[in-house]
């Protein structure tokens, strides 16, 4: 089975989720076998520069949400549509951070420069605070050293502090 | 008409007596107003959707969607030689690709049982309309699937024989000036190709473009044997001329409209989904053993159900259309403009199916406020 990179800790049935349409640069990398494959876990915030609802690997500047989809499932390949967790509220564990200076509490936000398997993916850094323009998508409550490797983060936001 | 219910009512007792009279009757009580005409799925009558047992599906060690492995018929090859000769060997192979299931959903509905009840003083079932129709709206859904993957088919074929790379682009003024692409799986028809206004106004069919469209197949070791047209497409054929019809073909068309199933010997397939079809986009097609395989993992399920006050309801279906022969499908334009991702005039939003929230579009403006007479209640 493929490594699993995303546990949802709630049941999926109460959390909103939408199937998203990609846009053409990141359809390119729904295959398994593509130069960066997408993985569970990664987010995705909307390409302001299509006038359709497209969405594509999150930043950090726009609110972003988590794909819920495991690597290698190939319904995005035919719709070229990701199931995206749209709510809020609920707990995941999550291998997709960047853990320095992550402790417990602290806001944690979309980087799209988390390095998983050697390639970049869209991942929860820390965020910052009130300096940081960028979008706040949760809280850390437990750390990976006592987590199985994963972080585990409250889906709070998006919202930004300043 | 003001008809008294002492007078209606007895009449209409008197009718219920009367089996020819119910079926009108019928008609004549419906409360709720139509707005377009559903049609049954197209894709079904190209490729019959065949349903697939668990047993038949393949797993995945990396995931939990189910696939199935559809195997295609081995290459052979044939040599002549001398007595003395010997042909190549070759370890056989037979290629396999692997299809995937979509679900198809309706969305989900939900209405306060309390608010249910203003439809039932209207004799409107609304929950049993919804069901009906979200079968139609699936089955739209999956035609637009096959139309787009239709479309994919015929110009990569576009692209390789013209050389691999990007699809070319073909319209009216290109090919009147000798500068049009090879047309291998994508033609415009006998009116269009010369139509340099470069539109996307739809040219009459004519029975000269039914045979452009099956020599693409026919060239291939391949049969056309089905053409997808749209219904104001279909409603030029009425003008086809004597000598294509023949006089006595022509005078009943000119009275009934075109009644025969085949046209030249090709079966066709009416839809009147110019959302998903676009008036002047005409697909031909091979049998489906040669084309591809369009499977359903489950029957058209239906879920309602009523947590404390709220009724909700939901219909969806698991399906896998694969088309897997790129060659067995052809297209005939009966507009001049481009149609392919050059958009060279700009007009392809309006050749290609509207995005799946945008198609089965409501004919009614009623939530505009037009009808006429219009009277203002509250």
């Amino acid at each position: 089975m493929a490594t699993e990179y995303f546990v949802l800790l709630e049941s999926l049935d109460l959390c909103c989720r939408r199937p998203k349409t990609l846009n053409a640069t990141t359809q390119a990398s729904v295959p398994p076998n593509s130069a960066n494959p997408l993985i569970m876990g990664e987010w995705f915030d909307i390409d302001a520069t299509v006038a359709s609802e497209q969405w594509k690997r999150a930043t950090g500047a726009l609110p972003a949400f988590p794909y819920y989809l495991p690597m290698g499932e190939p319904t995005p390949q035919i719709t070229h549509k990701i199931p995206l967790l749209l709510g809020n509220g609920y707990e995941f564990d999550t291998k997709v951070f960047t853990a320095a200076g992550i402790t417990i509490g602290a806001p944690v936000k979309v980087s799209a420069a988390v390095m998983v398997g050697g390639l970049a993916k869209s991942g929860l850094i820390l965020h910052t605070g009130a300096a940081d323009a960028d979008f706040v998508q949760g809280h850390c409550v437990r750390l990976a050293a006592n987590n199985n490797g994963f972080l585990r983060v409250h889906r709070m936001g998006p919202y930004r502090i300043a | 008409m003001n008809i008294p219910a002492t007078v209606f009512n007895p009449r209409l007792f008197a009718a219920l007596g009367d089996n020819n009279a119910k079926t009108k009757l019928a008609q004549q009580g419906q409360a709720w107003i139509r707005d377009k005409i559903q049609e049954e799925s197209f894709t079904t009558k190209i490729i019959p959707k065949e349903p697939i047992a668990p047993a038949d599906i393949q797993v995945s060690t990396e995931h939990d969607h189910p696939l199935v492995i559809i195997p295609l018929e081995p290459e052979t090859r044939a040599v002549t030689m001398s007595f003395r000769g010997a042909p190549d060997v070759k370890m056989i192979s037979a290629p396999r690709i692997a299809a995937a299931f979509v679900v198809v959903s309706s969305e989900m509905y939900e209405k306060p049982q309390q608010e249910l009840i203003v439809y039932q003083k209207t004799n409107t079932p609304v929950t049993k309309l919804i069901e009906d129709s979200t079968v139609y709206t699936i089955q739209a859904i999956e035609d637009r699937e096959m139309t787009m993957h239709s479309e994919s088919c015929v110009q990569a074929m576009q692209s390789e024989a013209n050389g691999g790379g990007a699809v070319p682009a073909l319209f009216g003024s290109s090919i009147v000036g000798g500068t049009g692409p090879v047309e291998y799986s994508v033609r415009k028809s006998e009116l269009a190709r010369v139509d340099i206004a470069d539109t996307t106004y739809s040219w009459p069919f004519q029975l000269s473009d039914k045979v452009s469209l099956v020599r693409m197949i026919d060239a291939r070791r391949l049969r056309t044997e089905t053409m997808l047209i749209t219904e104001p497409d279909f409603d030029t054929w009425v003008q086809m001329p004597a000598q294509d019809l023949g006089d006595g073909l022509k005078s009943e068309t000119a009275a009934s409209g075109y009644t025969k199933n085949e046209l030249g010997g090709l079966k066709y397939v009416r839809t009147n989904k110019t959302d998903i079809v676009r008036p002047g986009n005409v697909y031909g097609f091979t049998a489906a053993e040669f084309l591809g395989k369009y499977y359903r993992l489950e029957d058209t399920q239906f879920y309602i159900d009523r947590i404390a006050q709220m009724v909700k309801w939901q219909s969806w279906e698991s399906v896998s259309l694969t088309l897997v022969n790129v060659q067995s499908i052809c297209k005939l334009e009966l507009y001049s403009a481009d149609a392919t991702v050059n958009d060279t005039q700009t007009v392809r939003t309006s050749l290609i199916p509207l995005e799946e929230a945008q198609i089965t579009p409501t004919n009614n403006r009623v939530a505009s406020g037009v009808w006429y007479p219009r009277v203002v209640s509250y």
